[in-house]
C-alpha cells in the first residue's frame, strides 16, 4: 500500500493538531488529531479490507499480430473485467518496455469505482528488430479519495516478433513462374554405379552377373539387370555482383537484398548437397572477396558471412558516387523530419562525407576532417582489381583456375546484357554448366511500376534477355524479383490479353478475324525471343 | 510509451461531494455552529458559518483541522463542556458522513468508531494533565503502526511478500535486458512500508 496525497495531508494534520494541542494544551487539538488519525486507519483498512485477496480482476492482454517488422504497428487488446462493481478504483496500465512505442490510443485502461468492464485498443511499434516481451499489465487499485493505491501483476505478458525489413515474397522463376523444384538436383541421368534405382533393361553380353534383377528375369523370362544412377557433386563457383547499381530499389528490399536472399539459398542448398562451393563477389572495382571451392563447415559459414553482410560498392573513380533509392530514400526522410543524422549505410556516409569536403579533394586538410576520414573512406577491399567490366572478368579469370567441371553460378542484375551474356558464355565452359539469376530492375526501382505498360514493356526486354541467356547451351536464367511487383506487372499483361481479346471478338464480327487473332497472341515468355532468337548455340 | 510512470493511481476529482453527502454533512457543521456559538455567541456562530462555507470548498479533514483551531481561537475548552462536545461531535460527525459515502459502506465506520472512539476518549482524559505530550506522540505512533501493520497486512493478502525480485536481462535478449532496467517496470512489491 502506498499511501496517497491525502494520508499524507491527513497525516500533517493529525501532527500539526497533536503538536499544537500538546504545547497549548488544548484539548480540542488533541480530540482532533485523535479523530484525524483514527479517520485516516479506518479508510486504510476499509482499503485493505476490500483488496485483500483481490482475485475478483481478470486482465486479459493479446496482440493481433504476433509477428511484425521494424516500425510496423500491431494492436495490443487490453481488457479488464471485475466480478462485481467496487469503490475501488482500478487502473489497468500496459506494460510496453522501453524501445516500444505506444503510436495510437492509450496504454492505460481504467475502471473508475462503479465500472466492471472496460477496454481498449493500443498501437505499438517498435524500430528495434527483436523479441520484445510486453510485461503482464500492471493493476493499480486506488481508494476512494485517493488515500491509498497499490500495483499488482495480472494476466499474461505477450511477445512481440521483429523481424528487420528485408525482401519479402521473395520470386525465383522463368517467365513469371516460379521454379518449383530446388537448383541443383543432383540426378546425373547416367547410368552407373550408385545407389538409386534408375532402370531395369535386359541382360547383355559382359554385364556383371551379380547385377541381375532375378525378379524381374523371373517376371520378364528374359535376364534383365538393375541399373542404378550416378550420383555426384556438383562443383559450384558463385559470383555474385554488388556493384553500385544493386543497391536500387526501396530500403530493404533493393536489388541486392533479394539477389542476396538467392545466393544464401544456393550456398544452403550446396552445404546440404556437401558440393565444394567456390564464391567470388564483384564490386565495382573488381573481386572484392574471393574463396576457391571447399566443403568444409567453416568454408561454408564463410562465404554465408560474407553474403550476409556485403553493400553495393562505390563507383569507381567517383569521389561523390550516385546514391542507391535506398539511400535516396533517406535522404527524402531525414528532410523530412528535418534532420541530418540519418545514416543509413557507409555508401551514403561517403556521399555526405565527399559533399562535406565539396572540392578540397580526397586528402584531409584540417584535424577535424583527419580524425573522421578513416570513418568515411571507402571500406572495400580488393583482392583483385578490374578496370573494366569486372562481372565478366572475374568469370574469365577466377574461373579458369577451378579444376573440372564446374557449375557457375551468376547473381546480378540487368542492366549490361553484354556483359552478362559473354560472361555466361564464359562461365560455362567446355564441359560446366552456368547458372544465372538476374533481377530485373523495372521491379526493383521504386517508381518502376508507375506507369505498368511501360513496366511490361521493360519486364518484356527483360524477358526477352533471359531467354536469350537460356538459350544458350548449358546456360539456365531466372529472374529473381519481388513477388508481388511482378505479379502487378503480369496482371497487368493479363488484363491487356483480355482487353485484345475483346478487340478480336470485335475484329471477327467484321470480317477482320485472322489479323486480330494473332494480335491478340499472348505475350508470354515464349512470345519472346526464344531459344534462336539471338541464342548463342556454341 | 508514454511519460507517465505506471503505477499511479486512479485519481478521482479532489473535491468531488456529491449533493447526498452535502446534505448528510450540513447536520454535523450545524452542530459545530451550535458549540462555537456557545462559545463566542454571535461571533462563534458566524465562524461556524463561515466554516461550513470552507466546508463546501475544501476537503473535509482541513476542515476539522480548522474547526478545532477555530474553537481554540474564539477561546473553548474543557471547561465549557457543552460547547467542547458539540464541536467534537461535529467534527467526528463530518468525518463519519465522508466516510460513509466514499466506501458507501457501514463498515468503515465501525473501524473508525472502534479506532477514533478510544483515542478521544484518552485525549480527552489525558489532555489537561503532563502526559499530554505522550498523548500526543501516541497518537502519531497509533497512526504511524497501523497504517504499516496493514501495509504488511495487504502484501500478504495480495500475495506480494514472496515475489522475488526480478532478474535482470535474464534472457540475454537486449531488449528484455533494457525492459528490467525501466525502473517503471517495478511494482510496489517492496516491504519497506509507505511510500509515495
Amino acid at each position: 500500500m502506498r499511501w496517497g496525497p491525502r494520508s499524507w495531508v491527513t497525516a500533517a494534520l493529525c501532527a500539526v493538531c497533536a503538536t499544537l494541542g500538546a504545547v497549548a494544551a488544548a484539548p480540542i487539538l488533541l480530540f482532533a488529531a485523535a479523530g484525524l488519525g483514527g479517520w485516516l486507519l479506518a479508510h486504510q483498512w476499509a482499503y485493505v479490507a476490500e483488496t485483500t485477496g483481490w482475485t475478483a480482476v481478470d486482465v486479459d492482454q493479446g496482440v493481433d499480430r504476433p509477428q511484425v517488422t521494424v516500425s510496423e504497428p500491431t494492436t495490443l487488446r487490453l481488457r479488464g473485467t471485475l466480478a462485481a462493481a467496487s469503490p475501488v478504483g482500478v487502473a489497468i496500465d500496459a506494460a510496453p518496455p522501453p524501445g516500444v512505442e505506444v503510436v495510437g490510443g492509450t496504454d492505460r485502461l481504467a475502471l473508475p469505482p462503479g465500472e466492471t468492464e472496460a477496454a481498449t485498443l493500443i498501437q505499438v511499434q517498435t524500430p528495434i528488430a527483436g523479441t520484445h516481451t510486453i510485461d503482464a499489465p500492471a493493476v493499480t487499485l486506488s481508494s476512494p479519495g485517493g488515500f491509498a493505491a497499490e500495483t499488482v501483476r495480472r494476466g499474461d505478458a505477450v511477445t512481440v516478433n521483429v523481424q528487420p525489413r528485408g525482401p519479402d515474397r521473395l520470386h525465383v522463376g522463368q517467365g513469371g513462374d516460379p521454379l518449383e523444384t530446388d537448383y541443383g538436383e543432383h540426378e546425373t541421368d547416367q547410368p552407373g554405379q550408385g545407389i538409386e534405382p534408375l532402370e531395369v533393361r535386359q541382360y547383355v553380353a559382359g554385364d556383371d552377373l551379380s547385377r541381375i534383377d532375378w525378379k524381374a528375369t523371373a517376371r520378364l523370362t528374359v535376364p534383365h539387370v538393375r541399373e542404378y544412377e550416378v550420383m555426384n557433386s556438383h562443383q559450384t563457383a558463385l559470383v555474385v555482383d554488388h556493384r553500385a547499381r544493386m543497391g536500387a530499389g526501396r530500403a530493404g528490399a533493393t536489388v541486392l537484398e533479394y539477389l542476396r536472399e538467392a545466393a544464401l539459398g544456393l550456398v544452403t542448398n550446396a552445404e546440404a548437397y556437401d558440393d565444394p562451393l567456390g564464391c567470388y563477389t564483384v564490386g565495382d572495382g573488381g573481386i572484392t572477396f574471393a574463396r576457391e571451392p571447399g566443403t568444409t563447415r567453416e568454408h561454408y559459414q564463410q562465404v554465408r558471412r560474407h553474403l550476409s553482410t556485403l553493400r553495393p560498392t562505390a563507383p569507381v573513380g567517383r569521389e561523390d558516387q550516385p546514391a542507391s533509392d535506398a539511400d535516396r530514400a533517406g535522404d527524402a526522410r531525414s528532410r523530412t523530419r528535418g534532420s541530418t543524422t540519418t545514416l543509413t549505410g557507409p555508401a551514403r556516409a561517403r556521399r555526405l562525407a565527399a559533399r562535406t569536403a565539396g572540392a578540397r579533394g580526397a586528402e584531409p586538410t584540417d584535424q577535424l576532417e583527419a580524425t573522421l576520414h578513416p570513418y568515411f573512406a571507402p571500406t572495400e577491399r580488393y583482392v583483385h582489381r578490374l578496370a573494366d567490366r569486372p562481372l565478366f572478368r572475374t568469370v574469365q579469370t577466377r574461373l579458369r583456375r577451378i579444376q573440372g567441371p564446374t557449375w557457375t553460378v551468376i547473381v546480378t542484375d540487368d542492366s549490361d546484357p553484354g556483359e552478362i551474356h559473354e560472361a555466361a558464355k564464359v562461365a560455362r565452359g567446355s564441359s560446366g554448366r552456368a547458372l544465372v539469376f538476374l533481377a530485373p530492375r523495372v521491379l526493383y526501382e521504386p517508381t518502376g511500376l508507375d506507369d505498368l505498360d511501360r513496366a511490361y514493356e521493360r519486364y518484356r526486354e527483360f524477358e526477352r534477355l533471359r531467354r536469350r541467356l537460356s538459350g544458350l547451351q548449358r546456360v539456365t536464367a531466372f529472374e529473381v524479383a519481388p513477388g508481388d511487383r511482378l505479379q502487378a506487372v503480369l496482371a497487368r499483361r493479363r488484363s491487356g490479353r483480355r482487353s485484345r481479346a475483346d478487340g478480336s471478338t470485335r475484329a471477327a464480327t467484321d470480317g477482320r478475324a485472322g489479323n486480330a487473332t494473332r494480335d491478340s497472341r499472348p505475350e508470354t515468355a515464349a512470345n519472346g525471343p526464344g531459344p534462336t532468337g539471338g541464342g548463342d548455340r556454341a | 510509451m508514454t511519460d507517465r510512470p505506471h503505477g499511479t493511481a486512479y485519481a478521482p476529482p479532489a473535491t468531488a461531494r456529491d449533493a447526498r453527502t452535502t446534505v448528510a454533512g450540513l447536520l454535523p457543521m450545524a452542530v459545530q455552529t451550535a458549540g462555537l456559538s456557545l462559545v463566542a455567541g454571535g461571533l462563534g456562530a458566524g465562524v461556524g458559518v463561515l466554516l461550513s462555507l470552507l466546508w463546501l470548498r475544501v476537503r473535509v479533514e482541513l476542515v476539522v483541522a480548522v474547526s478545532a483551531l477555530a474553537f481554540v481561537g474564539v477561546g473553548g475548552g474543557l471547561d465549557a463542556t457543552l460547547a467542547f462536545v458539540l464541536v467534537g461531535l461535529g467534527c467526528l460527525g463530518l468525518l463519519a458522513v465522508d466516510l460513509t459515502t466514499a466506501w458507501n459502506s457501514p463498515r468503515p465506520l465501525v473501524a473508525f468508531a472502534a479506532l477514533a472512539g478510544p483515542l478521544c476518549a484518552v485525549a480527552v482524559a489525558y489532555a489537561p494533565t503532563d502526559a499530554r505530550y505522550w498523548l500526543a506522540a501516541g497518537v502519531l505512533a497509533v497512526v504511524g503502526l497501523g497504517s504499516y501493520g496493514l501495509h504488511r497486512y495487504q502484501l500478504l493478502g495480495l500475495g506480494l511478500l514472496d515475489e522475488a525480485p526480478r532478474p535482470e536481462a535474464s534472457t540475454g535478449d537486449p531488449t528484455n535486458a533494457a525492459a528490467s532496467d525501466d525502473p517503471t517496470n517495478a511494482t510496489s512489491t517492496t516491504d519497506g512500508g509507505p511510500s509515495q
